[in-house]
């Protein structure tokens, strides 16, 4: 792939606004690279609970084999989902180990996906300072030893492809909806949270910011209010998974 | 001249899976700079050890008086490129930094002090881990920003990977001495009752919920602020948050 390739696709993805250029996109970086069919899911945290999460799919992949996954809950043994939750590394499919594919359950979920022709590829996870987790996957009906030279030269364009694929994502769901309403804490309102996360009391933490200690509970109240949640374990919690708290 | 970093970044890349210790992490990185035709680099990385006082890590290849001079002044709250960073999963140019930050008169006296420093031109991969890490991966240039564009643009690809085996790489080397905090295990009696917790529920509401009693889920949220070692149950929840011990559904 040329560089001038590499350009005019991320132009391209970056340019985007609706999901149809995305997938658009997408599909070009596959046909640059030969794959077949390609799969971005996105789990973003939804603004009022950290329980329900909200799903984001775009892809090429076919519907029944999708909802078979979700409906079987495929999710929590698939090899490519255990490796991505924890890495920020690519991962190719051949590296699922010979100890996953002894696991019969593993095995049988790999033929599944084989009839629904995904017999090889790769997966980029994407973690976001926003809390949001995402995988990228690029797939090929092509078996393992086909298509190893394809994959790796894929690699290291694909991985920069999936981070700006993810970013253009957020800000086209953003515009769109409201789940992912930006909320901003005023640097007091930060400040008590984080004090107060830290294990310091109310009072501590008023003496600390050198402000009364009804103002630290004021901007406390507000902070719940911004955050809608009711209690302060919430609104720490909230305010960590959407990354407005970080040390 | 320099050689085209494509091969050489794959072979990097699997030195660096095997890389053992910190020598050997800063050896390639200085490898793949100068691969990929940049003069000097600089991996940092922000470990969630606590909120207030966080764990930071370098691995440097710039010069010792900028880094120092950096620290005294507290240039990271200036730096444009920890902001965009912080905030984005894609690199940044450093000639990308915005008009309104350039006319910033603090921020114009920052790039003119690295200038001096022979960074005079470059680029900033961030990276966010799954544990909630952050770092940066710095590859800069003595050359003009005009000079240096098909250097950078060449190397992003190569280098925004190089730099998320970089960051497990790290991970994996100081794994006993910072990382133990992320490796705490919590059972899924604690997670959920800590899920339940962040959601906002009280220990009454949460025992009716997993069907056990009160004082049981007291229990479970003791030991976990134990395995922390947190004292209270709101600095049990944001840890767990931050470290991703607990996170949302995967339905």
């Amino acid at each position: 792939m040329t560089p001038a390739n590499c350009h005019e696709l991320i132009e391209s993805l970056s340019k985007a606004r609706t999901v149809e250029e995305i997938h658009a996109a997408c599909s070009a970086l596959c046909n640059q690279f030969s794959f077949d069919q390609f799969q971005y899911v996105a789990r973003f945290p939804a603004a009022a609970s950290i329980i329900k999460p909200r799903y984001i799919f775009i892809g090429s992949y076919q519907d029944e084999w999708r909802t078979r996954y979700f409906a079987r809950g495929y999710m929590s043994i698939d090899p490519v989902v255990n490796h991505c939750v924890s890495h920020l590394t690519p991962y190719s499919w051949e590296q699922i180990t010979s100890l996953e594919r002894d696991d019969k359950i593993v095995r049988d979920f790999m033929g599944e996906a084989r009839e629904f022709s995904l017999n090889s590829g790769v997966s980029f996870p994407v973690h976001s300072p926003q809390g949001e987790f995402a995988i990228f996957s690029a797939a090929s009906n092509l078996d393992r030893e086909q298509v190893k030279a394809q994959i790796l030269e894929a690699i290291p364009f694909t991985h920069m492809f999936t981070a700006c694929l993810h970013e253009n994502v957020r800000k086209i769901f953003q515009q769109r909806e409201i789940p992912l309403k930006e909320v901003s804490l005023a640097e007091q309102e930060r400040e008590s949270l984080l004090w107060v996360t830290n294990g310091k009391t109310t009072w501590d933490t008023s003496e600390i910011l050198g402000v009364s200690e009804n103002t630290v509970i004021s901007h406390l109240q507000h902070t719940c209010e911004k955050l809608n949640v009711y209690s302060p374990e919430q609104a720490m919690a909230r305010a960590v998974s959407l990354g407005l708290i970080t040390p | 001249m320099h050689i085209t970093p494509g091969k050489n970044c794959h072979e990097l890349v699997d030195l660096l899976i095997k890389a053992k210790t910190v020598e050997e992490i800063h050896s390639l990185c200085a490898d793949f700079c100068e691969y990929s035709g940049f003069d000097r680099f600089l991996y940092g990385a922000r470990i969630p050890t606590s909120f207030v006082k966080p764990y930071f890590i370098f691995i440097s290849g710039y010069p010792n008086e900028w880094r120092t001079r950096y620290t005294v002044k507290g240039y990271m709250a200036v730096d444009p490129t920890v902001s965009h960073c912080a905030t984005h999963l894609t690199p940044i140019s450093w000639d990308q930094v915005r008009p309104q930050e350039n006319s910033d008169e603090q921020i114009r006296m920052f790039m003119g002090e690295a200038r001096e420093f022979g960074l005079n031109s470059g680029v900033s991969f961030p990276i966010h881990s799954a544990q909630g890490e952050f770092a940066m991966l710095n590859l800069a240039s003595t050359k003009s920003h005009a000079q240096a564009k098909p250097t950078i643009q060449e190397a992003l690809p190569y280098a925004s990977l190089f730099s998320a085996y970089l960051h497990e790489a790290v991970r994996r080397v100081f794994e006993h001495q910072v990382l133990s905090l992320s490796r705490v295990h919590l059972t899924d009696r604690e997670k959920q009752c800590l899920l339940w917790s962040a959601e906002g529920k009280t220990t009454w509401e949460t025992s009716h919920i997993l069907g056990v009693s009160e004082r049981t889920v007291v229990f479970h949220l003791q030991n976990a602020a134990g395995k922390l070692k947190v004292v209270k149950r709101q600095q049990a929840v944001a840890r767990a948050v931050s470290l991703g011990l607990i996170s949302p559904q995967l339905e």
